[in-house]
């Protein structure tokens, strides 16, 4: 018993980057990001013992965290955190600034998928960030695979805008 | 010819959620639908930038404190170890998975699911040195040919608009460790139904040569219990990744790098 339990310990520790990334994704910031993970690992912990060894942990922890994060958001209706407006309207015709602009865009892109509504959210994430099958992520989120595609292509809708810069015109490659 | 494909079918495609049979359609589709094409170009790049956008926790050692509330603070050596080997494999595998992830996983599965398509590999593998001894050419000139050299020189990473029966998809481009520009391609041959793996890279005088390709037949019509594991014998896919850890391949360029790197070749 002890074995197993430090088996599942050394586990989770492992896991632990991939869920950050997940909480990072949900959250926008990393430190309400980590608040989460923390709270999933202690939530997980007590519950450790209803854990089948030999099912998948990861998805096992995810779920723990996507139901903190949503249980979270239910009880403060906040937003994370507001977009700046002048963030969106960053322009970027110099070219010597390329990290910057690299970060730029991937802030961008964060303060976006913040916008996004929690449904929406969590299944862009689960797909596009950690990978997730259509299928998978039906089954982790209770929901039928056409819900999980048309969310998807909403969320995707609402970030695709973003990729319609000068920079990406000018990438057809059909001349 | 028909007309533009639904968008989640493409939307499925990116995700590597078609089956190799539909994938290896819409491959052949886009090559003549260059709305299409760049649709899947642009979901991926969003598929690249969100994966991006989020990978920082990847990279990092996990926080003290919440290893500690894992294994408690009595286990912190232990603890310490462990994060230790997390951190060390994070970044071991970061360069691989940068560049895996950048390329797209999307269009990573798409091909991975057309390679397990494949029934019958028909050419060699060129693989030069698998500890990086110097290049032994097996067969083939390691020059590429026009069509290629014109796409590896000139366009940017996606589907490229060529004449020829071959279809040219640029995949990505990095920079190896001695700072030698490299692109990833992929040449499709509807007719032969041959899919080539390649990466070429560019000399100091501008001459591209193959560090490695990798051939193998698509046979859509192919059993599913015919499928060759990828790690299996079809065409050997282990090849390019052998070839990407040899060459040092890191994350591929952004778009807009891409382009500066471009550019300057043109001077």
């Amino acid at each position: 018993m002890r074995a197993l339990e430090s088996r599942f310990q050394r586990d989770l520790v492992e896991l632990v980057p991939r869920l950050r990334r997940f909480a990072y994704a949900l959250c926008g910031t990393t430190d309400m990001a980590d608040d989460l993970v923390q709270a999933a690992c202690e939530r997980a912990l007590r519950n450790a013992s209803v854990f089948q060894p030999g099912t998948r942990m990861d998805s096992w922890m995810f779920r723990i965290i996507q139901n903190l994060w949503l249980d979270d958001r239910r009880r403060n209706k906040v937003r994370g955190h507001q977009i700046d407006p002048d963030m969106m309207a960053i322009s970027d015709d110099g070219r010597g600034a390329q990290m910057a602009e690299d970060r730029a865009t991937l802030e961008k892109v964060r303060a976006r998928v913040d916008q996004l509504p929690d449904d929406l959210r969590l299944v862009l994430v689960l797909v596009t960030i950690e990978g997730r099958s259509y299928r998978e992520a039906a089954d982790e989120l209770g929901i039928p695979i056409g819900t999980v595609m048309s969310r998807l292509s909403r969320a995707r809708a609402t970030l695709l805008p973003m990729m319609r810069t000068p920079d990406s015109r000018s990438r057809t490659w059909t001349q | 010819m028909d007309a533009v494909m639904d968008r989640q079918t493409l939307a499925a495609f990116v995700d590597g959620a078609l089956s190799p049979e539909d994938s290896a359609g819409v491959v052949m589709h886009l090559a003549d639908h260059p709305e299409d094409a760049a649709h899947v170009d642009a979901l991926m790049e969003l598929n690249a930038l969100l994966g991006e956008a989020y990978a920082a926790p990847l990279r990092e050692p996990a926080p003290e404190r919440i290893v500690t509330t894992i294994l408690g603070p009595a286990a912190r050596k232990t603890g310490e170890t462990a994060v230790a080997g997390g951190a060390i494999r994070a970044g071991r595998s970061d360069p691989r998975g940068g560049w895996r992830r950048r390329l797209g996983r999307s269009r990573r599965a798409a091909v991975a699911a057309l390679l397990a398509a494949a029934v019958a590999v028909f050419a060699v593998v060129l693989d030069p040195g698998r500890f990086g001894e110097p290049v032994q050419i097996l067969s083939a000139p390691p020059s590429v040919d026009a069509d290629l050299r014109a796409a590896l020189e000139t366009a940017p990473s996606g589907p490229v608009g060529t004449e020829t029966p071959q279809r040219i998809t640029l995949v990505g481009t990095f920079l190896d460790k001695t700072g030698q520009p490299c692109r990833e391609y992929e040449l499709l041959d509807p007719e032969a139904m041959a899919l080539t793996q390649g990466v070429a890279c560019r000399s100091g005088d501008g001459e591209w040569l193959t560090e490695v390709s990798v051939a193998s037949r698509i046979d859509p019509a192919a059993d599913r219990d015919a499928f060759v594991p990828a790690s299996g014998a079809a065409g050997d896919p282990e090849a390019l990744d052998r070839a990407l850890d040899r060459l040092g391949a890191g994350m591929t360029l952004s778009p807009a790098e891409e382009r500066t790197l471009i550019a300057s070749w043109g001077r």
